[in-house]
């Protein structure tokens, strides 16, 4: 199959597709035809479903290698891995997701694990944000200033020190905050316009695995 | 090095130390400082207060291992204010993970209450889809499920038999963590339908939802500090209003610290001026 | 034809849009140049693989630990994957080594056709572990820490849509020591880049991105159509504001059409 045809029917493809979703979004249309494009959306999240599956394929296979091999350091945690990679689909068609040993087992282990990294996160951007409130200049005078002030708002030392704190801050995160959002979501919508023109019709290929310049002389 | 250029530099472990101690001691000696509550509190407790004693409420609990204690005091307590006006509950799931929380805490506070299963309340499960999901479910429930999380069939339940779509739901909540899944449930329930929002959030997407208050979404809880004060509202002390001491605890170490390290930046900034 | 009620304007708007970024790629292949500010976050890309190169230490990308190719997030997805051919085309070029951590499933295939593409360029095979799979949640955010510290990457780039792991991933490669260039559309997770990285490319820039590294007419051509609609958004909402502040409502009206 010719580099032109392998390029071209997919982009057909994805500019079919992409305009029928729109149009069915915008124009009024029988049931039938409107079901019709959810169907093509839901495609897309069973695609996401098989495309776990073979992820899940591609780490298996990966950390047995690693067991193969016995590599230092790693082959033991490789091995937690694939043992875990088997034992909780084991457990829900043995025993079901809604029984006390699966709940028992995701809570001693998912549970606490994300937990302890929610927590690890917490320290890590207080420490990033003890680094970055500085006052080198105007913008990072502003920055920590609006910091300080919302984080006076939100705990209630602040107002047991100054009734005036929760009041800066709920201005700072009701007015500049959302306002300063809205002008990047609507400069972010055009963007998100662009690249779907670019995308339907071509321009752009990325969603192709097609590298950046190449094929762009057709 | 001198004393100013170390408090510039403390070293992460110092840091997070002081957190860890100042976030522990609450626990065992509580400060119990005076908690203000926001407008937005306000707006979801005032939303469940104005509606009529028995209405439905449909709620997306979508909590994660990672954001449970932040939320799940606060849902707990609006769930609980919920049932006190005798409202019928739907619970639904956009997360993979929320069926097992809501078996663990919204449930249990169903039972605390005597609420009966199948009447009172009824738990759905995961559906798939996100803002498309919620589309099919406001439209008619029935397309996203055809039985409970427990198995049983959606005709043989009463509350199900009920509440078919939109037109039956009160009020819609959406609980999680997902900033998208918090924007779909606007669009897709209280843009075409008029139907209220509330949404109990984490703390980075507060600033992200606030933009919609109060016309589309009636009342935020945003994270630990909107759990407690609805803990406050609805006279019903939890964890969140005993999260609220270490909060104050480690945010005034915080703001101490970083009014330390910059003293540096001050002196210069007092002896040649504001540069650009 | 009807259009649904409630999304009149939207439609008449994607309409406009549609033929705006025609005209002026019909004018870019006409042969008129568009000139468009330079974004530091990009221009830096080589720089900082250079840097990677000089040191001996490996280049790291990722693409965020959320999101899905069937989801609102898709385009930030692929404005990673626009990015990353860049990336993997300079590492190719210089000899770098590229590390990826991949959390998305369905987008595994489209980054290492990417990279496989870009590499064949230069005539380099792909060496093995390139890119490595990290199922997403608090795995992807440990994991790709752990990554970072352990490979004691030079240069950093996390383009696409961001979690809560958006500071920690900082973090950790503010502590390897590695330059970083970061971008999202996820307004909530722009400060945590904003304060740790040292360039950043905010919502519609990793749009532009792809754009703007192919640099050819026909594309500059859509990012510059961006400017009119701007300028239109800029004008209602002072004409909003101030028809608001006296109660007057036409506006509102039309728009809600």
């Amino acid at each position: 199959m010719s580099n032109t045809i392998r390029r071209m029917i997919p982009t057909i493809i994805t500019f079919l597709i992409g305009m029928f979703t729109i149009f069915v979004y915008y124009i009024e249309v029988p049931s039938s035809i409107s079901d019709g494009s959810s169907t093509i959306i839901s495609w897309g999240t069973i695609i996401v479903a098989l495309a776990t599956g073979y992820g899940t394929i591609i780490l298996l296979r990966n950390h047995v290698r690693k067991i193969q091999t016995r590599q230092p350091g790693e082959w033991i945690y490789s091995l937690t891995i694939a043992v875990t990679i088997f034992v909780f689909p084991l457990l829900y068609f043995i025993a079901g997701d809604t029984s006390s040993i699966y709940k028992l087992i995701y809570d001693l282990t998912i549970s606490n694990i994300g937990l302890a990294v929610y927590a690890i996160v917490f320290f890590s951007l207080a420490t990033s944000s003890y680094k970055a409130f500085r006052a080198r200049n105007v913008n990072s005078t502003i920055l920590l200033l609006a910091g300080l002030f919302v984080m006076l708002q939100i705990a209630p030392i602040g107002a047991a020190i100054w009734g005036g704190f929760p009041i800066l801050g709920n201005w700072i995160l009701n007015v500049p905050t959302p306002g300063a959002f809205r002008g990047i979501n609507i400069a972010a919508a055009f963007g998100l316009i662009a690249i779907g023109f670019r995308t339907l019709l071509g321009y752009d290929r990325g969603h192709l695995g097609i590298s950046e310049g190449e094929g762009m002389e057709d | 090095m001198n004393i100013t250029e170390r408090l510039d530099k403390l070293p992460t472990w110092f840091l997070n130390l002081v957190f860890l101690i100042l976030l522990v001691i609450p626990m065992f000696q509580p400060i119990g400082l005076p908690i203000q509550i926001n407008e937005m509190t306000r707006g979801a407790y005032r939303t469940i207060e104005e509606l009529p004693e028995g209405s439905v409420a449909i709620i997306d609990y979508s909590v994660g291992p990672a954001n449970i204690l932040d939320l799940a005091s606060g849902a707990d307590a609006m769930i609980y204010h919920m049932f006190k006006r005798n409202f019928k509950l739907i619970f639904i799931s956009s997360a993979a993970d929320g069926p097992m929380f809501v078996e663990k805490y919204p449930v249990n506070v169903a039972e605390k209450l005597g609420k009966v299963y199948g009447i009172d309340y009824v738990h759905l499960g995961y559906f798939a889809g996100a803002e498309m999901g919620i589309a099919a479910v406001m439209n008619d429930i029935g397309t996203e499920y055809e039985n409970d999380y427990h198995g049983t069939s959606l005709n043989e339940i009463s509350l199900t038999q009920e509440v078919k779509n939109h037109e039956q739901i009160n009020l819609a909540i959406y609980i999680g963590g997902g900033a998208d899944t918090m924007i779909s449930w606007i669009r897709q329930v209280n843009t075409p339908y008029n139907i209220p929002v509330v949404q109990v959030v984490g703390g980075t997407m507060i600033a992200q939802v606030t933009p919609y208050f109060p016309t589309q979404v009636s009342g935020i809880l945003a994270s630990l500090q909107g759990s407690a004060e609805y803990e406050l509202l609805v006279k019903r002390p939890g964890k969140a209003i005993g999260g609220m001491d270490s909060l104050s605890l480690v945010y005034g170490a915080f703001i101490l610290f970083v009014l330390l390290g910059n003293i540096n930046q001050i002196k210069a900034l007092l002896s040649k001026g504001v540069r650009k | 034809m009807i259009i649904v009620s409630g999304r009149v304007i939207d439609f008449l708007i994607l309409v406009a849009c549609f033929i705006t970024f025609y005209v002026y790629v019909y004018w870019a292949e006409r042969g008129k140049t568009f000139k468009i500010r330079k974004i530091p976050a990009l221009e830096a890309v080589s720089e900082v693989i250079g840097r990677a190169v000089e040191q001996g230490r490996p280049v790291h990308f990722t693409s965020g630990g959320t999101g899905s190719l069937s989801d609102a997030l898709a385009p930030q997805l692929l404005a990673g994957v626009g990015v990353l051919s860049h990336i993997s085309k300079t590492c190719a070029e210089l000899d770098a080594k590229l590390v990826v951590s991949e959390v998305h499933p369905d987008l595994l295939p489209l980054v290492v056709s990417t990279i496989e593409t870009s590499y064949q360029i230069y005539g380099r095979d792909v060496p093995e572990d390139t890119v490595t799979y990290i199922p997403r949640g608090r795995t992807y955010t440990i994991g790709a820490a752990a990554l970072i510290q352990r490979e004691k990457v030079a240069a950093n780039f996390m383009i696409g849509p961001f979690t809560h792991e958006a500071v920690f991933l900082a973090e950790a490669g503010s502590e390897a020591g590695a330059m970083q260039i970061a971008g999202t559309a996820r307004v909530n997770q722009m400060p945590f880049f904003a304060t740790v990285c040292d360039y950043i490319l905010i919502a519609e820039d990793i749009y532009a991105a792809g754009a703007y590294i192919q640099g050819t007419p026909k594309v500059l051509g859509t990012i510059v159509g961006e400017d009119p609609f701007k300028i239109l958004m800029f004008c209602l909402l002072i004409i909003g504001v101030i028809l608001a502040t006296f109660n007057v409502t036409w506006l509102m009206d039309i728009l809600n059409m």
